[in-house]
């Protein structure tokens, strides 16, 4: 028991296959003297992914003026940071559909609870005024992502997990890292930082459930780790996509504070109202 | 058999007899089913908060099934609008999970706890009784209400549902 951490990265191979040319385009995109036809370019050679992307600028949920017919056009019209986020979403959509049987997921759970969690943090960073609210979307979005090589490992300890959680009160993150010597945050920050994504996204993703700990290894964006929080929390709490973790995590019980937002029932209630409204743009999303 | 499917904020009334009803999943979310053994009517609510005070007045028609003090009147007084008697009524009620060390006094994070009181509440306004109840904890569940058999059932993860 437990695998060395190379071996359940190289799960995820199929995982990194799929996310190749999002990967790329990201990189490109986070380049600011890159040209248009370039990025189209890498682009064109997925004609999947040239058609999704189509199909989303043409959505209602983006109503552009006019029919948009070719990726040039796309990206002219949309910017590069939407771009980037809507090619996230195509492939995290095609990559997070599978069952996780060892997280009590069931098709397309992950999914579900992923776009939920990433439309929240979109949400969330525009009412605390973040300046990256699609950093925040795509750090919500990919949160996660460390479920899917752990999913078989957290199967096979399903019991020793659990009975960990029942006698010490532990979070479910820290009972995986306690049995399994990882946790699925951190999972997903490995894979991530493969993808050479910045820093600050790569704390988001590990530090999601504690940013206390964030705090404490002094990184950089503790705002971006605070607004994940919070919507993972917003997520469980309107139940998206629950799993066997269920809401098997603790919440800062200071993140409304520290997100400058005000710390009181109703404040919090309205927010929740406000989220759980999001929800029909989420299942437009969601499909 | 028709599939009512209740998501967030959502509630339902049926009076004909082949259907299914059931929520998506609730978090702290509180689903309320209701059946009348009578007449074989029933509904259901998926509720998201306690309290509708919190809601602009423009809003508010639109936002009936969100709250427990809105959407528990409006799903039962229907009901009892129709002929249904309050004797007859089977309501019981899911949900309101909460996070890791949040209880009662865990104010303002203890959503869960906070909708199951705002639903017991609005039930015994109404001088109604909750004959069941599967609510609290930390996990995730779904409620279903198979309005044929007049049968409840509890899903959770990882669990064959099982009748409530």
């Amino acid at each position: 028991m437990p695998e060395d951490i190379n071996e359940i990265l190289n799960r995820a191979r199929g995982l990194q296959n799929n996310f190749y040319t999002a990967v790329k385009v990201s990189e490109l995109l986070d380049d600011f003297n890159v040209s248009i036809s370039k990025i189209s370019k890498v682009i064109d050679t997925d004609p999947e992914l040239t058609a999704k992307i189509l199909r989303y600028c043409n959505s209602a949920q983006y109503g552009f003026a006019r029919k948009v017919t070719n990726i040039k056009d796309a990206i002219s019209i949309m910017g590069f940071k939407i771009l980037k986020t809507i090619i996230f979403t195509i492939i995290s959509r095609s990559s997070f559909s599978k069952p996780l049987q060892g997280y009590g997921l069931t098709e397309c759970d992950l999914w579900k609870n992923s776009i939920t969690c990433a439309v929240y943090a979109r949400y969330i960073a525009n009412l605390v005024n973040y300046d990256d609210p699609d950093q925040a979307y795509t750090a919500a979005l990919l949160r996660d992502i460390g479920k899917i090589p752990l999913d078989e490992l957290v199967k096979d300890n399903h019991r020793a997990i659990m009975e960990l959680i029942n006698r010490e009160n532990l979070s479910f993150c820290d009972a995986e890292k306690r049995i399994l010597k990882f946790n699925h945050s951190e999972i997903s920050a490995l894979l991530t930082e493969k993808w050479n994504f910045p820093q600050v996204l790569i704390d988001a993703i590990k530090y999601h459930h504690c940013p206390d700990k964030a705090e404490e290894d002094e990184c950089e964006d503790i705002d971006l780790v605070r607004i994940v929080h919070l919507s993972d929390f917003l997520t469980v709490t309107v139940g998206q996509g629950i799993g066997i973790d269920g809401m098997m995590y603790y919440i800062e019980p200071d993140i409304l504070d520290n997100l400058g937002l005000r710390p009181d029932k109703k404040n919090l209630d309205l927010i929740i109202s406000k989220v759980a409204d999001l929800n029909s743009e989420i299942y437009s999303l969601a499909g | 058999m028709q599939e009512i499917v209740l998501k967030s904020g959502e509630l339902e009334l049926t009076t004909r007899q082949n259907v299914i009803m059931y929520t998506t999943e609730l978090g702290s979310s509180v689903a309320m089913a209701v059946y009348d053994r009578k007449s074989r009517m029933a509904g259901m609510a998926h509720i998201v908060l306690p309290d509708s005070s919190i809601s602009n007045e423009n809003d508010i028609i639109e936002e009936f099934g969100k709250f427990a003090d809105t959407a528990v009147p409006a799903v039962l007084e229907r009901l009892l609008s129709l002929g249904s008697k309050k004797e007859d009524l089977i309501i019981k009620i899911a949900g309101g999970a909460n996070m890791y060390g949040i209880d009662e006094n865990s104010y303002p994070f203890n959503i869960g706890q906070r909708n199951i009181m705002a639903t017991q509440q609005a039930v015994g306004k109404l001088n109604l009784e909750i004959i069941d109840s599967d609510t609290g904890g930390n996990k995730g569940r779904a409620l279903k209400l198979n309005v044929m058999q007049g049968m409840f059932y509890i899903k959770t993860a990882n669990q064959s549902e099982v009748e409530f």
